[in-house]
């Protein structure tokens, strides 16, 4: 196993590596200007040229990319002297962006399993075409438009549950929390949320209720009560507003792809002769699915989540930009918008490094659960 | 191969659906181009600078000579619909046809010509699976490209993202797991070169593997280029991206959205994405494939 992960950590090194230095390059070579371009307002044509040269701006792309990566190494991720926004500002959109983005994912993962639990075992090698049509429906959407049709839906929601409970945003200044305790309730109400959700979707639709989600949504709501307090409480809600909107357009578009992939290869899966096999010996429905289905599903699902993390990414880009939400994907877009070439370099990075993180973890969970994967 | 594949998947329900959207966009790409050519006033009805005098204030409801009404800007709805579909089937088809060959030129044939290059390519095409083809779009449309951002351009960007990226990664490890086969030993005990085996007994089963993924991948560079449209970054093409910008926009100004303004663009997406989602889907259940 630690052959496996060292294998994957240094391959994924590689892909970082070659991403960032094709990166570097689009970026300095497409988007005219550089980092130091908005002080022209400021200088003179020759003290700007002056502050390029001494700040190395001038150099060959290669030389000012190898600066730029030991200067990542040193924890600098955004260097060159003036800095439209610095490492700090970059970092702080990695919560916001894991607070919507993992939310999604568990949303969307629970509800495209759906079709699949609700169909007959004996029927399952046939083609849903209800559920499969609905899906490319829900991945054609654009998101502009869902945000369109729902967007002012949801703000008169939040108004009626803002009302009824009268929560109003609190007069005290928000400086006395620190934001990472205040990203971090952010973070519990809305994954308590979400997984009430979820909950409620199994108990409606499957009968049965998930001890695992039931003891973590207990967890998260003992931190949240041991955390939080009913003014930061107040200003969280108000603030999860725009999150929700958010994870409500990503999680549209995840479903679909969710439930298609899930379609595919359950179909796939249940045509193998080991079902039929377990099947002829007159398991039952549950038993085939949960023990010879749902594991061998995980396998091919894992590989096309891992392939399809840069569209999960530019999906964020879309969405986040859509709704302004303050996340990567918003400030990647609008760092490109400023032609903040350093920023833009340190969200790229910060992109990868999360993209990197997911497929490794997918992979040794893949592994860990495949002895295959693991031994290959 | 490819007549066995359009044969195939028209079996299925998913490809018949997918064949008769696509047919449906390219009908609405010729009914523009005739219907301009001589039946509507080119001034009027010109997607990007018509402007209808005759009424006023716009936007207008559907009418008699504007069928779907028109836009805050004075153009007509039907026609920009109608033209907005041609530049789509234009990045689609050059996005599919350029993944398709780098992805199975590169992950049949390197494998097993030049082992050594094997790696560095593999390498190589994981870190270019990171590069998000819509940041693409953003930097180009940012910097002075906005009238080079054809969507030829963009399907050949695309198409080479993609193809490069996801689709070799599949085509390769599909190549590779092949290789071991009984036919290919067999082939090589028999004095087969190579190239021979990588490009006659390879290739044609790896096919369906890369025309699905391709067809898939088409679909985001849709939807790509409808985000790109949609903030200003692609020019002045007629775009069903643009169109919602303006309806939601120039519609709010203007005292509510003009549900005519924004339901064909909506529908236009939905069509064009669907009809290569569905015959992507098609090929994945007609020949089984999972990832």
């Amino acid at each position: 196993m630690i052959k496996f992960i060292t294998r994957e950590v240094i391959s994924s090194l590689i892909s970082i590596f070659i991403f960032l230095f094709v990166m570097f390059y689009a970026i300095n070579i497409l988007i005219p200007g550089d980092f130091l371009t908005p002080l022209r307002l400021m200088m003179s044509q020759e003290e700007l040229d002056a502050l390029r040269e001494s700040l190395g701006a001038s150099d060959p792309l290669y030389q000012r990319y190898f600066r730029w990566i030991l200067s990542v190494f040193a924890g600098e991720i955004t260097p060159g002297g003036f800095m439209q926004r610095n490492g700090k500002d970059i970092m702080s959109t990695v919560f916001p962006t894991l607070q919507i983005l993992i939310p999604s994912f568990l949303l969307a993962f629970n509800l495209s399993k759906l079709p699949v639990l609700k169909t007959k075992i004996s029927k399952l090698y046939k083609n849903k075409i209800f559920s499969d049509t609905f899906s490319t429906f829900l991945i054609s959407i654009f998101p502009p438009i869902t945000l369109f049709v729902i967007g002012a839906k949801f703000d008169e929601w939040f108004q009626k549950i803002f009302d009824k409970f009268e929560i109003i945003k609190s007069p005290k200044n928000l400086i006395e929390y620190s934001e990472f305790i205040f990203n971090l309730n952010t973070f519990l109400v809305i994954m308590c949320t979400i997984l009430i959700l979820t909950l409620l979707i199994d108990i409606i639709f499957l009968f049965k209720i998930n001890k695992y989600k039931t003891l973590l949504l207990f967890t998260l709501l003992l931190t949240l009560f041991v955390n939080s307090d009913r003014i930061l409480l107040n200003d969280v809600l108000i603030h999860t507003k725009s999150a929700f909107l958010t994870i409500a357009i990503l999680s549209t578009f995840f479903i679909g792809e969710f439930v298609l992939m899930n379609n595919v290869i359950v179909q796939n899966i249940s045509r193998e002769p080991h079902i039929l096999t377990a099947r002829a010996l007159g398991f039952s429905n549950s038993k085939v699915f949960n023990d010879h289905i749902i594991k061998n599903t995980f396998g091919p699902f894992a590989i096309r989540l891992g392939l399809s993390l840069p569209f999960t990414i530019a999906s964020l880009v879309i969405v986040e930009s859509t709704t302004n939400w303050n996340g990567m994907g918003s400030l990647l877009y609008q760092t490109i918008m400023n032609q903040d070439s350093n920023a833009a370099m340190g969200i790229f990075l910060l992109l990868a490094v999360l993209t990197i993180f997911i497929r490794i973890t997918i992979s040794i969970f893949h592994a860990y659960l495949d002895p295959r994967v693991r031994l290959n | 191969m490819i007549k066995n594949l359009i044969q195939s998947t028209y079996k299925t329900y998913y490809g018949k659906v997918g064949y008769v959207c696509l047919i449906l966009l390219i009908s609405f790409s010729l009914l523009h181009n005739w219907l301009l050519g001589g039946v509507w006033p080119e001034n009027i009805y010109d997607p990007i600078v018509g402007f209808d005098i005759s009424v006023f204030p716009h936007p207008t409801t559907p009418s008699e000579t504007h069928f779907l009404g028109t836009d805050p800007l004075g153009r007509d709805v039907l026609s920009m619909f109608l033209a907005g579909s041609s530049p789509l089937i234009r990045l689609s088809i050059v996005s599919f046809f350029v993944g398709l060959t780098i992805s199975l030129f590169f992950g049949t044939t390197i494998p097993f010509l030049f082992k050594k290059l094997d790696r560095v390519i593999k390498e190589t095409s994981s870190g270019i699976i990171l590069i998000s083809p819509p940041v693409v779009l953003l930097i180009l449309g940012t910097g002075d490209f906005t009238d080079v951002l054809t969507p030829g351009m963009v399907g050949l960007i695309y198409g080479f993202l993609s193809g490069f990226g996801v689709a070799y990664l599949v085509v390769r490890s599909k190549s590779l797991e092949i290789a071991n086969s009984e036919f290919i030993k067999a082939s090589q005990l028999l004095g087969g070169k190579n190239y021979y085996i990588a490009t006659r007994h390879i290739l044609p089963v790896v096919v369906p593997y890369s025309v699905s993924y391709m067809l898939a991948s088409t679909t985001y560079g849709i939807l790509a280029y409808g985000f790109a449209s949609f903030f200003g970054q692609v020019g002045w093409t007629p775009n069903w991206g643009m169109m919602i910008y303006d309806a939601i926009t120039y519609g709010s100004y203007l005292g509510g959205v003009n549900y005519w303004n924004l339901l064909p663009p909506t529908f236009g997406f939905m069509l064009c994405t669907s009809s290569f989602y569905f015959l992507s889907l098609s090929v994945k259940k007609q020949y089984g494939i999972s990832i």
